[in-house]
This record gives C-alpha cells, sequence and structure tokens, in this order.
C-alpha cells in the first residue's frame, strides 16, 4: 500500500441517476507523467474532481498521498481545471498574490518569468484577457507550483497546434519530477510521446493501465491506434434492424 | 537536428537510435559531455523517463560514459565508436539487400547496380 | 488562513461598495440642499415662479436619486449576500476557492464575516444618509434633536449604566440578527445545492421552508416563554424593572440569533464538506 501517490478503491458516483464512476479501482506511483483518456463522458473530469475534492464519492475509498481529499492534499494538488475560474475582477497580480497566500509550494520568480517571456502584462484584469491569454495564466499557475500531482483536465482542448507545443513544454519543462503529472485528454496523439503510463477508462471504469512503449512493444502500434480500436463505434445504419 | 519519432515502436528506441547516431556522426564529438536528462526531454518533446532510458541503453551499450562529477559524456574509446558504426553500416547494407531483394534483384545485381551508379 | 481568506473576500466587495458608501451620503446632502434652496426661495416674493419651479424640479430629481441610492444600497447588499456565496463558492469561482488548501468552515465563515460587514456599514451608511437629510434640510430638526438627545441624556443620568449595557446589547442583537439573516440564505443555498437540477428553485424553496420553520419554532417558544414568565412581570412600573427586563429580553435575543446561526453554519458546512458537487 506505502508508496502510492493516488488510491482509489472501488469509487462510485453518480449525478442524479446518471452513473458517471461505477466501482473505479486506480493504483498509480509518484515521478511519472500519466495520460488519462478516454471518450467523452468516461468519467475522466469526474474522477480528477474527486482527486481534488471538487466533487465527493457516493461510496468507495479515495486517498492522495495517504490521506483522503482535505487540507493536506490540496496544499499537494496543482489543478488545471477545463474551464477558466477566475473572478474577472483580478489582476494576474492579484491571482499570484493568491497563489503565493495560499500555496506554500507557489514560485512567484518563476510565474513572473514565465509572465514575461509570454510578455503578458500582470497588471491586466482577467476580464480583460482574450480566451488563449486567460489559459496561458491558468496554465502558469499551475506549473509554477512544485506540487506532488498536478491534475490537468484537458489542457490541449480547443487550442491551435503552436499553442498545444508550448503548454506541452511548459508542462514538461516545469513539473516537478518527484511529483506526478495526470492529464486528461481525448487527443492522444498530441500528447503520447510526453507519457509514461496511459490510463484507459470507460463508463467509469478503468479498463487497461499500461506503459506507453509497453504497449507500442506489444501491440505494435501507437497508442492513439490503439484507443481507436478498442473505442471504435459502428456507425449508425450499420446495425440489423 | 530534428527528432523524428515514429507511432507504432516503442519510443525510447527510436530516442536510443538517434542519439547513436548523432554520436557516430559526430554531432556530439568523443569526450564532449551531453546535455541533461531533461534538456534532451524538452528538445524532444518526451518524457524525462523515455529519454533517460534511452541514455541508459547508451550507457549499456558502451557510448557514453556517466561520472559522477562530469555527467554523461561521449565515450573516449575509439574502438567501441567504431565497432557501432560498422554495425550501423552493416544495418544499412543489410536493409540494402532486403529492399533489392523486394523489387526482384539477387545479391549480384544489387552489387552491379551499386557499382554502375558509382562508376 | 481566515484572514488571508477575508482579505480576499474584502478585496472583492470594497470595489462595488466603497464608492456607493460615499455616494449615498453626497447624494442626500445635496437633496437637503436643494430642499433648503427651494424652501427660502418660496419664502421670497422677488423670486419670480419660473425659479420656483425650477428649484422644485431639482429637488425631485434629487430626491430620486437620493431614493435610488438607498434601494440601490439595498439591493446591492442583498445580491452581494447572494452572489458572494453563489458565484464565488458554487459556481466556477468556487473550483479555486474549494481547491485552496483551507478548511470549508473558513471559507464559509469569511464569506459570513463579510457580508456581515458589508450589511451593517450599509445600514449604518442608509441611517447617515437619513440623518444628514434631516439636519441639512431644515435648520429646525437641529434643536429638535437637541432638545430629545438633551432630555434623554438627563434621564439617563438618573438611571445609570444600565441604559448603555442595553444599548451595546442592541447592537450586538442587530448584528448578530444580520449574521443570522446571512446565514439563513447560506443555509438555504447549500440545500438548494443538494438538488440534481433546478438547484435554483431548491434554493427558493429552502429559504421558504427554513422560514416557516422558524415563525413555528418561534411561536412555541413564544407559547412557553409567556406562560412560564410570571403575569405581574408584564406591569412592572418602575424604570429599573423595566430595563432589566428589556436586558433580558436583548440577552434572549443574542441567544435566539447565536443558536441559529450555529444551526445554519453546521447545516452549510456539512453540506460543503460532504456532499460538495461543483460539476
Amino acid at each position: 500500500m506505502g508508496g502510492m501517490l493516488i488510491q482509489c478503491q472501488d469509487v462510485w458516483k453518480s449525478y442524479g441517476s446518471r452513473p458517471a464512476l461505477h466501482g473505479l479501482n486506480l493504483q498509480l506511483e509518484s515521478g511519472k507523467i500519466v495520460g488519462l483518456l478516454g471518450p467523452n463522458g468516461s468519467g475522466k473530469t469526474t474522477l480528477i474532481k474527486i482527486l481534488n475534492g471538487l466533487l465527493t464519492a457516493d461510496n468507495g475509498m479515495v486517498l492522495v498521498d495517504g490521506s483522503e481529499p482535505g487540507v493536506y492534499t490540496k496544499s499537494i494538488i496543482s489543478y488545471l481545471p477545463d474551464k477558466p475560474y477566475f473572478a474577472g475582477w483580478m489582476k494576474v497580480s492579484d491571482l499570484f498574490d493568491l497563489f503565493e497566500d495560499f500555496y506554500m509550494d507557489f514560485d512567484r520568480e518563476k510565474a513572473d518569468h514565465m509572465c514575461r517571456a509570454l510578455q503578458i502584462d500582470e497588471k491586466l484584469r482577467m476580464k480583460t484577457l482574450s480566451k488563449g491569454t486567460k489559459e496561458k495564466v491558468q496554465l502558469i499557475l499551475v506549473m509554477s507550483r512544485r506540487a506532488k500531482l498536478y491534475l490537468l483536465d484537458e489542457p490541449i482542448a480547443g487550442v491551435d497546434p503552436a499553442a498545444r507545443d508550448y503548454i506541452l513544454s511548459t508542462i514538461l519543462n516545469n513539473y516537478n519530477p518527484e511529483g506526478t503529472v495526470l492529464i486528461s485528454t481525448h487527443l492522444i496523439s498530441d500528447v503520447e510521446r510526453v507519457l509514461d503510463e496511459v490510463l484507459f477508462i470507460q463508463n467509469g471504469q478503468i479498463i487497461r493501465q499500461a506503459l506507453v512503449d509497453d504497449i507500442r512493444e506489444k501491440e505494435g502500434k501507437s497508442v492513439d491506434e490503439l484507443f481507436r480500436d478498442m473505442f471504435r463505434t459502428v456507425p449508425f445504419g450499420g446495425g440489423e434492424w | 537536428m530534428e527528432w523524428k519519432l515514429d507511432d507504432s515502436r516503442p519510443i525510447w528506441i527510436q530516442l536510443q537510435e538517434q542519439l547513436t547516431r548523432k554520436i557516430l556522426s559526430g554531432w556530439y564529438r568523443v569526450g564532449e559531455k551531453l546535455p541533461s536528462v531533461r534538456e534532451l526531454a524538452a528538445e524532444a518533446g518526451v518524457n524525462p523517463n523515455t529519454m533517460q532510458r534511452a541514455l541508459a541503453a547508451l550507457d549499456h551499450d558502451g557510448l557514453t560514459v556517466t561520472n559522477r562529477t562530469m555527467g554523461r559524456t561521449v565515450t573516449e574509446d575509439r574502438a567501441i565508436l567504431e565497432g557501432l558504426r560498422g554495425t550501423l553500416a552493416e544495418n544499412i547494407i543489410r536493409q540494402f539487400y532486403d529492399s533489392a531483394a523486394e523489387l526482384g534483384y539477387t545479391k549480384e545485381q544489387a552489387q552491379e547496380l551499386l557499382k554502375r551508379r558509382d562508376g | 488562513m481566515l484572514g488571508k481568506l477575508m482579505k480576499y473576500d474584502m478585496k472583492s466587495m470594497s470595489r462595488a461598495f466603497i464608492p456607493m458608501w460615499i455616494l449615498a451620503p453626497v447624494i442626500s446632502l445635496l437633496l437637503s440642499v436643494s430642499i433648503r434652496s427651494a424652501i427660502e426661495w418660496t419664502d421670497n416674493p422677488l423670486l419670480s415662479g419660473m425659479i420656483n419651479a425650477g428649484s422644485s424640479i431639482l429637488m425631485i430629481i434629487t430626491g430620486l436619486l437620493f431614493a435610488a441610492a438607498l434601494v440601490g444600497l439595498l439591493i446591492m447588499t442583498i445580491m452581494f449576500v447572494i452572489q458572494r456565496f453563489w458565484n464565488g463558492l458554487l459556481k466556477e469561482e468556487g473550483y479555486l476557492m474549494f481547491t485552496l488548501p483551507v478548511k470549508v468552515w473558513e471559507l464559509i465563515v469569511s464569506k459570513a464575516l463579510t457580508a456581515t460587514l458589508v450589511a451593517c456599514v450599509s445600514i449604518v451608511v442608509g441611517v447617515f444618509s437619513g440623518v444628514i437629510l434631516a439636519v441639512f434640510s431644515t435648520s429646525n430638526i437641529v434643536y429638535a434633536f437637541a432638545y430629545v438627545w438633551k432630555n434623554l441624556l438627563n434621564s439617563v443620568i438618573e438611571v445609570g449604566p444600565v441604559f448603555w449595557i442595553n444599548m451595546l446589547l442592541l447592537i450586538l442583537v442587530l448584528i448578530l440578527g444580520t449574521t443570522g439573516r446571512i446565514y439563513h440564505v447560506y443555509a438555504a443555498m447549500s440545500l438548494g445545492h443538494l438538488f440534481a437540477t433546478h438547484k435554483v428553485v431548491g434554493s427558493c424553496v429552502s429559504y421558504i421552508g427554513i422560514s416557516i420553520i422558524m415563525s413555528i419554532l418561534n411561536n412555541i417558544m413564544s407559547a412557553i416563554l409567556s406562560s412560564v414568565v410570571p403575569r405581574q412581570f408584564y406591569y412592572m412600573t418602575s424604570y429599573g424593572m423595566m430595563e432589566a427586563m428589556s436586558s433580558l429580553y436583548l440577552l434572549y435575543m443574542m441567544l435566539v440569533s447565536v443558536i441559529e446561526i450555529i444551526i445554519f453554519h453546521v447545516i452549510t458546512e456539512r453540506i460543503l464538506s460532504k456532499k460538495l458537487n461543483l460539476e
């Protein structure tokens, strides 16, 4: 049991009558970059929000670095949400102040440096920034922490290839190598080469957990191709009626 | 130099091959210090653990030497470099004959083609 | 951590409210000046009716502005209480707040204290604006106030410090009562958050439900108290006895508010720690 960063055992969650997690089990070690791969609605965001405490599981055990989601786990998790969450009146520098105040592992100098490199003016208010710039600020906040667990929910969804490269290299250059990065995505081919390990999630369960190079070695194909094969659906109209 | 990674084979093996080529071609000189794992990983856009695995394979081949004070340097043992260069050349030649055979040339015909092209 | 949280809640609050708190007394000052000039000009036979009409219009406009400022202040305060909790904790901004390494009770208390402060200052500003209006629009009222105050002070000097203790208790009751109302709204929104869909409707229904329960409990308590308290207490004529009764009643009110706050806080805290669902 010891040494595992994430331990989930028989975790259930539903939204009203709509099931999201279906007895999910998961064990994840430190020091890895892991892809959480699954089609839309498979439970990726739900799992991430249960790990960071934004959702509470209906049933089952969830431990992050040996603790249930709470003040301690929040202090070691750096979370990139799937949509920006800032109050519009806050300046970029206000957000940096806030992170500096609450997170011991926030590196203000690093954040300032990244802002300068991207020519983002820290005096601007969030509501005046473009969508792309907001996302960059969010990424800077998240990657300027020396966290034990980074939870990145769809960091590259809906961005152009240049931004995607920037995001991935920012993650690679700035994450804490002793920590683990969990990246949820459905754009596998884009992130495949930065991953050590992948988790396939479907209908609220982890259906496969493997090393990227093991998959390539054993299956002779990329994770992306494997994913397409696994989740291939019969086009509508091809069924028997 | 560009890093080219295809989809079907393990990434670390492809990294190892490309690093080997970089060393044998003199991109990294004899005795030269290699960049850190993290720098190389960032350059190739890959996971540092994967790059580490490729570099460990280079160490294993004797192409690089890891030393506590200096870090990882290209070996100064020319015999190893020559040996690996030979193996690599061997592979390229074998690939040539295999491809020629697929087109229906015998080994002799393939050799003849080579000579005619160079002459 | 509570202090740091409050720093941010205060910051978001001050941006909207400080201008309003300055504006309301300024408008009431303008209104009182226009009323006064209207009165004085009416008295002056040398001035034509046109100026009279003009000053009346001015008075109406500033009067409307004053009413708008007070109503605006009230609405803003209510909106602030609701929005800072609903948007700040239960919507997107909640992503940020609930991933900070702080306890859930700290998040709630920070919001409640900030909201109490805003509400109390808004009330004070509203009363202050009214006083300004009264004092500056007519000169006579100042004398009237002075007269009442003097008599009041005379009677206070007669009966001693209990009056001041009661005043203090009254202020505490008002503040705690305000906090209680704010927590009432918080508890209702938290209960509404439990609904899978129609969370806003759920919150409103919860608010009404809590109100009904509270009024029932209140009636029961009054019935009990009136049967427990000896009848002759109501016919006490001595001033000292009246003061003592007031103190007791204020203490009772305080106790009720504190219990109310505790119950609402526990409901809110339990729901947000155990049943948080930021979809």
